[in-house]
């Protein structure tokens, strides 16, 4: 759960000013076949929290859950660094991380050095569980194909369609991105897809416009998030969030042409040279 | 054992991709739809049971205790992220359990302009999340029981039992984000079925007064830190304000 400008019932660290001070999280986060390794070093800037956490009435809490899977377990500690170990068969796709300092006991009488000038003279009734200082968070696609070679491939697929003859069709109502192909076009692509100098070209004129066209639904259903719980959607949106050049483009519909040949690293520019050898091989000329 | 038996991805893509264009097959009103070898593939490592005979539904028993017992049973050795595949679930809804499926959930008890929907809804697991993969009519009874077994128990499908009593707790218990950890949704079931006499009468309203409460609460307190028991204690907190809803009429929350 996020704390985001709620009006919650006693004051949180992280919140807003409520606590003076600061709680941040450094993230490693390692995957594997078998498992996946969270390791957090939390920063904490509240000498009362830290006092908390040191008498063991309050502690360190990392909070995990998949929506895909019903997975959603915590992980408690005393010291700044936790070790957190998830089982990879136990989730899917998304994966989101919260951090928060948690009462581990009830306290009757809770009062902070730093609170806000507006809670002077006032005291707090906490219970076991709630939340005391929020770290933030982050998520992370568990799927190990995807972290291992973040290629187009993992989340786009070329299969045949039942026509024989006819267009390109492309299907979003599945985890990947489905581009169907008739029967003929199919054939022709399987002959060629692993040479080498064809790459550029199935990428323009077959993945590019796939893509334009994804990118244009995905901004399109925003607010409908009707698409979000697919995997090609979620591995997207990660690549838009955490690409230090897709980050600077708009995430607009005006802009899908610029993010989808962005994403495809120019395959315009790769197509015409890929072409150009192509001529220079037919005519022998250099 | 013989290998479980899934629909290849292609296949739930056409399948997926018809309905939304209202394209629905007529063996959806028959005899089931046709598929061949080329649209599934047998999973290496994966077991199916040798038999799976569910009970047909019978006017408005619909035995699903009864049968999330005996799915989860076939399928107990299923890792989670086996249970999530759309095209597993799939293939048992429209294949290995079409007969039960019919009975269940016919493509035609609803009128035409709702039908695409019905099956997508009843039939198929499109997108795969908690909420979908209780709506899909096996899939609902497999994870229905995997959620609420407990070992520990002298009958480890006594919250089974409770699950399946009432809508509620497959449409919001369990897929919401409280009841996706283990020790909430058995402390909300076991607190429930303790209290038969308070549940007596209301329960629907009782019910989800407890769940808008407790998600109050969930804004400010992590409740997978607690244990069953605390969490149970929680609840007892809102015995009189249950004990008070005299309808089933909605109830707003009041803050505490």
């Amino acid at each position: 759960m996020k704390i985001n400008d709620l009006s919650l019932p006693h004051p949180i660290l992280g919140n807003g000013s409520d606590i003076k001070g600061k709680h941040s999280v450094a993230i490693d986060l390692r995957m594997e076949r078998e498992y996946i390794y969270i390791d957090a070093i939390h920063k904490l800037i509240n000498k009362s929290l830290q006092r908390l956490v040191k008498a063991r009435k309050a502690a360190f809490c990392t909070h995990v859950h998949c929506k895909k899977t019903f997975f959603r377990e915590i992980y408690n500690g005393h010291e700044l660094k936790q070790n957190v170990v998830i089982p990879q068969d136990k989730v899917r796709d998304r994966v989101e991380v919260e951090f928060y300092v948690i009462a581990q006991k009830n306290i009757n009488s809770y009062k902070l050095d730093g609170f806000h000038s507006d809670y002077k003279g006032i005291v707090f009734r906490i219970e076991k569980g709630d939340v005391l200082s929020y770290g933030g968070g982050f998520s992370f696609i568990a799927d190990k194909e995807w972290i291992a070679t973040k290629g187009i491939s993992n989340f786009m697929a070329i299969q045949p369609s039942k026509q024989v003859k006819g267009g390109m069709e492309i299907n979003l109502d599945d985890d990947k991105i489905i581009i169907l192909l008739p029967e003929e076009d199919y054939q022709r692509y399987q002959m060629h897809h692993k040479t080498p100098t064809f790459e550029a070209i199935f990428h323009s004129s077959i993945v590019l416009p796939a893509l334009i066209y994804t990118l244009s639904q995905m901004f399109a259903d925003e607010n409908a998030g009707n698409l979000k719980d697919f995997m090609w959607y979620q591995c997207l949106e990660e690549r838009l969030k955490n690409d230090a050049i897709l980050k600077q483009i708009p995430k607009d519909a005006a802009n899908t042409p610029a993010i989808a040949q962005a994403i495809l690293d120019n395959p315009l520019n790769r197509t015409l040279m890929a072409m150009e050898m192509i001529a220079t091989d037919y005519t022998g000329e250099s | 054992m013989p290998n479980q038996i899934i629909f290849k991805s292609n296949v739930l893509v056409k399948l997926v991709s018809d309905l939304k264009k209202n394209k629905i097959d007529n063996g959806y009103f028959g005899h089931g739809l046709k598929f061949d070898e080329d649209d599934v593939w047998e999973v290496p490592g994966f077991a199916a049971p040798e038999t799976l005979s569910l009970n047909l539904p019978d006017g408005s028993r619909k035995y699903d205790y009864e049968n999330a017992v005996q799915i989860f049973e076939a399928y107990k050795h299923l890792t989670w992220t086996q249970a999530t595949d759309a095209r597993f679930w799939t293939y048992l809804t429209h294949v290995t359990c079409w007969d039960f499926m019919k009975k269940r959930s016919p493509a035609d008890r609803v009128e035409q302009s709702k039908r695409s929907e019905y099956i997508l809804r009843h039939y198929c697991v499109i997108p795969v999340n908690t909420v979908r993969l209780l709506l899909n009519d096996i899939s609902l009874l497999w994870w229905g029981a995997h959620l609420t077994y407990d070992e520990k128990r002298k009958d480890p499908y006594e919250l089974t039992k409770e699950a399946f009593s009432m809508l509620d707790y497959t449409r919001h218990l369990l897929p919401g984000i409280q009841g996706r950890n283990r020790p909430f949704a058995h402390a909300v079931l076991e607190y429930v079925s303790e209290n038969k006499e308070l549940f007596a009468k209301s329960k629907e309203a009782k019910v989800r007064l407890i769940m808008r409460k407790c998600n109050y609460v969930a804004g400010y307190r992590v409740f997978p830190s607690l244990t069953k028991d605390e969490i149970k204690e929680i609840l007892t907190k809102y015995e009189g304000d249950i004990a008070a809803i005299s309808s089933d009429a909605v109830v707003a929350v009041e803050a505490d």
